[in-house]
């Protein structure tokens, strides 16, 4: 007996999003290797060598800047026990769990890879939420986990900051070529035009991508848990309560919106092309659906 | 799961695998002569899910556990604990009857498509401490657990394990024994 349809037209559209991302990137490629220099290989190996640094520190690095700190079996029996019960349920290595003191209700994952992650929650989301919403929000976050989103959308990053840094770097100090022949400039003007087009295209198809992660994340919660309509409560009273919130606490996690299960910034002010997260109305008609369609 | 449900976040939760179930049986009788440990209740602990077909499921569970408790004689009840799980709790002198019933629950959860949300199945032994073996249906292996006050008594945990080893099929992987604080058996 099937119990969960397969969300065939998210799978679609995650395909092409990361097809289209493929397609911009060796278009980029062909072109640095066509017309680039020392200098702009020089910048990949960098760009390289920095994403790697960042990509091992990355869940340290987060949970610093958050202030999160990782927390114990006796600190937090319960918060345990909830993750320990979805991985036995889900089948992954139980995450080092953190809490991070903050009056914003949030949950974000981290980790490089599924032994290595840690699953944080705010104090206010613990304190706001009944235990089957924060079960939800839990396993929301274990479902990027399970999927490696992390690493996905790491991977998927690598080149857009690589076009991002050639173009800024040719802004700022010319063309960067020291052969003053006519050749070498007008390669360095291809380079800098690509450059910015990959840039932008690329940025607006990882966003995509990240939704896209987003529903998949959702999803995901709603297969462990069996419940849909406890994420949906959860994210309306994270949402409710995000939008009361002083502003002065919203500017300060903002940094952070990419890892949240809801950013920290109110929906309407931002482009929900440009937006890392799927509108709430969005997420909540994908998990109704889930719903109805768990009854037949 | 794959490298492509990976790639496009699918979720996919592992199927249940029973058969292993079977091992307790077996075992039982060296965990009694070797290390004095006496059967003292079992139990199947499961996620309910929302939806109607569920209800139906427990509905079935819940009289075939009636039918078959009859004929062996096995007391039974329903529980639900405070993280929302639902657990079957059987009592049974026949150790022998506990596993098959609880096999049989496990298998009625499956035939309904419901084998994912079963979390453990747990078997409890009274010795000087009182003992419990954890089947993780996703694993189809076993693992110990020793509380002792609010803690784990890690080491009668791995003698356990070393005592066990060739009769169980042990969890390999220490980070997947689970706790499972306040058993209701």
């Amino acid at each position: 007996m099937k119990k969960w349809y397969h969300d065939y037209g998210l799978q679609a559209r995650m395909f092409l999003t990361m097809f289209l991302l493929a397609v911009v990137y060796l278009f980029f490629l062909a072109v640095l290797a066509q017309y680039g220099n020392i200098g702009t290989s020089g910048l990949v190996i960098f760009a390289g060598i920095f994403l790697l640094i960042q990509f091992f520190l990355s869940d340290k690095l987060v949970l610093w800047t958050m202030g999160g700190r990782i927390v114990t079996e006796q600190e937090e029996p319960r918060l345990h026990e909830t993750v320990s019960r979805l991985c036995a349920i889900a089948n992954l290595p139980k995450p080092k769990i953190a809490i991070v003191d903050s009056n914003v209700p949030n949950a974000f994952a981290t980790g490089t890879s599924q032994r290595s992650a840690v699953v944080a929650v705010t104090t206010s989301l613990k304190q706001r939420l009944s235990q089957p919403e924060l079960e939800a929000v839990l396993a929301h976050e274990l479902s990027h986990v399970k999927n490696r989103d992390m690493l996905v959308i790491t991977i998927a990053s690598f080149l857009s900051t690589v076009a991002a840094l050639l173009a800024r770097n040719m802004l700022f100090f010319g063309a960067g070529s020291r052969d003053d022949d006519r050749k070498g400039a007008g390669a360095a003007v291809i380079i800098f035009i690509v450059s910015i087009i990959v840039w932008i295209l690329s940025f607006l198809l990882i966003r995509a991508l990240s939704r896209y992660r987003e529903f998949a994340a959702d999803r995901g919660s709603a297969i462990i848990t069996g419940q849909p309509s406890h994420l949906v409560s959860a994210l309306m009273t994270i949402s409710g309560t995000i939008e009361r919130v002083p502003s002065r606490d919203l500017r300060e996690v903002e940094a952070m919106n990419a890892f949240f299960i809801i950013p920290a910034v109110s929906g309407d002010s931002i482009m929900n092309l440009l937006s890392t997260h799927p509108s709430l109305e969005a997420r909540i008609r994908a998990l109704t659906k889930m719903e109805q369609r768990m009854e037949f | 799961m794959g490298f492509l449900d990976t790639l496009l976040g699918k979720s996919k939760l592992p199927q249940p695998k029973s058969d292993k179930l079977f091992a307790m049986s077996t075992a039982y009788v060296t965990l009694n002569t070797n290390l004095g440990l006496t059967s003292n209740g079992a139990g199947i602990c499961f996620k309910p899910l929302e939806a109607s077909r569920f209800q139906n499921a427990e509905l079935e569970i819940n009289q075939l556990l009636q039918q078959s408790c009859k004929e062996t004689n096995t007391l039974h009840n329903m529980k639900k604990d405070t993280y929302g799980y639902l657990w079957v709790i059987l009592s049974d002198p026949d150790f022998e009857d506990l596993v098959s019933t609880i096999y049989m629950v496990s298998e009625t959860l499956k035939d309904h498509g419901f084998g994912e949300q079963l979390l453990c199945a747990v078997f409890k032994f009274r010795g000087e401490k009182d003992v419990f073996w954890i089947y993780n249906f996703k694993q189809g292996k076993y693992y110990p657990f020793v509380p002792d006050g609010k803690k784990r008594d890690s080491s009668y945990e791995f003698r356990l394990r070393s005592i066990m080893d060739k009769e169980l099929p042990i969890e390999k992987e220490t980070e997947k024994w689970y706790p499972l604080w306040d058993i209701p058996i």
